[in-house]
């Protein structure tokens, strides 16, 4: 599993958030976030701010709306 | 920093942090606690005086930390706590809503082998959530006892305190971290239990192997250990070299692995069907308790008709253009330049004749390996072993012990020696014992080109019917062995790693498919080579002998011929060839191609077209490759591109066959090639694995097998394999 998330990040544009990842590979939130800290511990990722896409029904900012929501949240990315 | 009051029992607490082992602390020692620092560290530790059968207990709060990799501080002293004070007791508190993440440290603690019981902390809040946990089968799969605790409410502590002291015993829990590494851990352990409790050995060896800053440096402290150190390294740069990440990151994968398929095994969720995984939802048809067999057999079926099918043109163009063209290129050059006729009979009728009629068959095992390699790659192997958990378990055996078998479909070898993935030796020899009969590559040429010399309808279904009766044959020896030789052994329990399904990646694939495949292409280079030529001189001796049936070879498998009368092959020529796979099974190939196709066909130097026999060579590939797709694509529903039954065409070799065997000794050809004694490298690692006596008996079992009438022509008769 963490090779595959290695992997999912060497493939990835840029940062990913947690909960993007964890539907991305479908696992939980949860476990997910485990095999995060240990490979940020391991000096294989870090953890970054970031932004993350939001679907607003009637926007296409992708979520990087400076008004209305403050999308960012803590991402991760390769170290 | 707490440490042992005389006698006083010493139990520490860990868990992920907001596990509530606070609060099972609190709840334990009441207001009998103290708060200091761990020495020369700015970490609080909590240690109290805990009340069980009228004695105390000393209960440590260890600081809550999600692993013991030692890359925090927290995990450093967490770690160094359990391996340096060895408490009487690790109690780990695992959040059961979130079973799975806090399992990952359970079993870290395990590996160090600590006396170990597991809290099942919230366990209100996870079955009002919908989470059921198999607490009795989590407890037989971990070895250790496990309580339902309620911490906040106080249910369960008296019980957990109990449990843990009087039934947690040291039992290092052993996570199967693959061939290469376990390999490395074997050879570097014996060495590392000179410096570390036997019970963590295993952990120190594993950490040297990480390259654990901490583990080496306490170990760089003696002189003596830096042979050790260096061996450590050698051998994790192999594993690197051989995996492409770090052995940390290895581990960690593998053990995650292990966690998920342990919290697959023990945790059900009622949670709505929107909430499920992809995987999930595969994993309800796939692993079904039904339907999960028929879909196996069937995957395998496509896996067999895919193999068959898809490389039969191409086993038609490599004949073509080696038998064919190349052959006579070197015909035409050597009468050019007037070589004597035994070294033209040599290159032609021994070497090409033998090594080609192997080389034929490199197409069908290069899709064996790339369909093995899907199934593998995906996730679904994994899946197989899970499905065929309950059958195996009708032997004494556990599911785990299918992955040796199905490596055995690739080569008995590797087969054998993943034997060793398995905990305890009668479940080690009883697999090792029945992978022979699993049908290995160097077979599969065997079946290919009898099946489409006999049963060109039906091909794939006569190769995919021999694997069955492999399997079959495997499960009533497992069977017979588990009432005879291991009636006394208690069955085992495992945890099966089940990774998430994926995509296969291509490069993945092709690296797979080649590098199993090119160990037959070595060996064709190598022994196959070497086995043309000694059957060709066999074949030729004494000097000057004009029919190959007076030969040396001839006469002295003609006087063994007899035997295999009533299998319906008693002729000099199949016999030779059997004893000639005892090397190596591909041989039973090379030598007929030599009998057969040697004494066939007399060399005659016909005028060479380079530049037809080229557009010959290339025409015919890029007619292979369209076959090949047409074929492929046939195996869809409704869809029939070709005509053919699918199976490799004639070859010269066949063609052969088909004027020396009928239909029903073919069969019977077959299943004796299925199940006879195995090659000299197979009884090699039997003896190696399991000692020169069950080697030996090895060879006896295969041969009572032999025997029965599962070999006898009237029975491939009696299963429809001779048709009418």
């Amino acid at each position: 599993m963490l090779r595959q998330i290695l992997r999912t990040f060497r493939e990835a544009p840029g940062p990913i958030s947690l909960d993007l990842l964890a539907a991305q590979l479908e696992v939980e939130p949860t476990v997910l976030d485990g095999m995060l800290a240990e490979l940020v511990a391991m000096g294989r990722l870090t953890r970054t701010e970031g932004h993350e896409p939001v679907a607003c029904s009637a926007c296409n900012s992708q979520g990087f709306c400076p008004y209305v929501i403050n999308t960012e949240t803590i991402c991760y990315a390769l170290a | 920093m707490a440490a042992r009051i005389d006698a006083q029992p010493l139990v520490v607490l860990a868990g992920n942090p907001n596990a509530g082992k606070s609060t099972i602390f609190n709840a334990l020692t009441g207001a009998r606690q103290h708060v200091g620092n761990w020495p020369g560290k700015t970490v609080a530790v909590t240690s109290g005086t805990a009340r069980w059968n009228g004695t105390s207990v000393t209960l440590v709060d260890l600081p809550g930390t999600y692993s013991l990799s030692a890359h925090s501080l927290e995990e450093a002293i967490a770690r160094d706590f359990i391996l340096d004070e060895r408490p009487d007791v690790a109690i780990v508190v695992a959040d059961a809503t979130n079973l799975e993440r806090n399992l990952y440290l359970a079993v870290q603690i395990l590996e160090l082998g600590a006396p170990t019981a597991l809290a099942l902390n919230m366990m209100d809040a996870a079955e009002a959530d919908g989470t059921a946990i198999d607490i009795d089968l989590l407890q037989r799969l971990l070895g250790i006892p496990v309580v339902p605790t309620v911490g906040s409410k106080r249910r369960g502590l008296e019980e957990l305190l109990q449990q843990a002291i009087e039934k947690a015993i040291p039992q290092p829990k052993t996570v199967d971290y693959g061939l290469e590494l376990e390999r490395a851990i074997a050879t570097l352990q014996p060495e590392v239990a000179r410096l570390v409790s036997p019970v963590a050995a295993r952990y120190t060896t594993l950490k040297l192997l990480e390259g654990d800053r901490r583990v080496i440096e306490a170990c760089d402290l003696t002189a003596d250990m830096q042979p050790l150190l260096a061996n450590a390294r050698a051998a994790a740069d192999q594993i690197e070299a051989v995996y492409g990440d770090d052995v940390e990151l290895l581990v960690a994968d593998r053990r995650y692995g292990y966690v998920h398929g342990l919290a697959h095994q023990v945790v059900t969720q009622s949670r709505s069907a929107q909430h499920r995984s992809t995987t999930d939802r595969i994993d309800d048809l796939v692993a079904h308790r039904v339907l999960g067999l028929p879909i196996f057999f069937a995957l395998m079926a496509l896996v067999f008709v895919l193999t068959a099918n898809a490389s039969a043109p191409f086993v038609t163009w490599i004949d073509v253009t080696v038998n064919g063209v190349l052959a006579g290129w070197v015909t035409a050059l050597l009468t050019a330049l007037s070589a004597p006729a035994w070294l033209l009979s040599l290159l032609v009728d021994g070497i090409l004749a033998g090594v080609g009629g192997v080389l034929v068959f490199l197409p069908v095992l290069l899709v064996l390996y790339f369909c093995l390699a899907v199934l593998e790659d995906s996730g679904y192997m994994a899946r197989a072993a899970f499905v065929m958990d309950r059958l195996m378990h009708l032997l004494g055996l556990h599911g785990k012990s299918f992955i040796p078998l199905v490596v055995g479909f690739g080569c008995n070898v590797p087969g054998i020696l993943a034997t060793r993935t398995l905990e305890n030796r009668r479940d080690r020899l009883m697999t090792g014992l029945m992978v022979p009969l699993m049908s290995c590559a160097a077979r599969l040429p065997i079946y290919v080109i009898f099946a489409a010399a006999f049963f060109p309808g039906h091909a794939a279904l006569v190769v995919f019917g021999l694997y069955v009766l492999g399997i079959a044959l495997a499960v009533l020896s497992g069977l017979v062995f588990r009432r005879t030789l291991f009636a006394n052994s208690a069955d085992s329990l495992f945890v099966l790693e089940l990774p998430p399904y994926r995509k296969p990646a291509l490069h993945g694939l092709l690296t797979h498919m080649w590098r199993h495949s090119e160990e037959f292409v070595r060996k064709a280079a190598t022994v196959i080579l070497l086995a043309s030529m000694v059957v060709w001189a066999l074949l030729n001796l004494p000097f000057g002998v004009e029919d190959t049936a007076d030969s040396l070879f001839g006469k002295v498998a003609g006087a063994v011929a007899p035997v295999f009368t009533p299998l319906g092959f008693g002729n000099w020529e199949a016999t030779g060839s059997l004893a000639t796979g005892l090397v190596a099974k591909e041989v039973v190939i090379s030598s007929m191609s030599v009998i057969y196709l040697g004494s066939d066909e007399a060399e005659q130097a016909a005028p060479v077209n380079v530049a037809a026999d080229l557009r010959t060579v290339v025409v015919g590939f890029g007619e292979a490759v369209v076959e090949s797709i047409k074929v492929v694509l046939s195996i869809l529903p409704g869809v029939n591109l070709t005509n053919q039954g699918g199976a490799a065409g004639d070859t010269g070799l066949s063609i052969a066959l088909q004027r020396n065997f009928t239909p029903a000794s073919a069969a019977a050809f077959l299943v004796f090639v299925l199940i006879y004694a195995p090659c000299v490298a197979t009884i090699g690692a039997l003896k190696s694995e399991y000692g020169g006596r069950w080697a030996a008996f090895s060879i006896v079992y295969l041969t009572c097998w032999r025997g029965s009438p599962a070999s006898s022509p009237t029975a491939g008769a009696r299963a429809g394999l001779t048709g009418s």
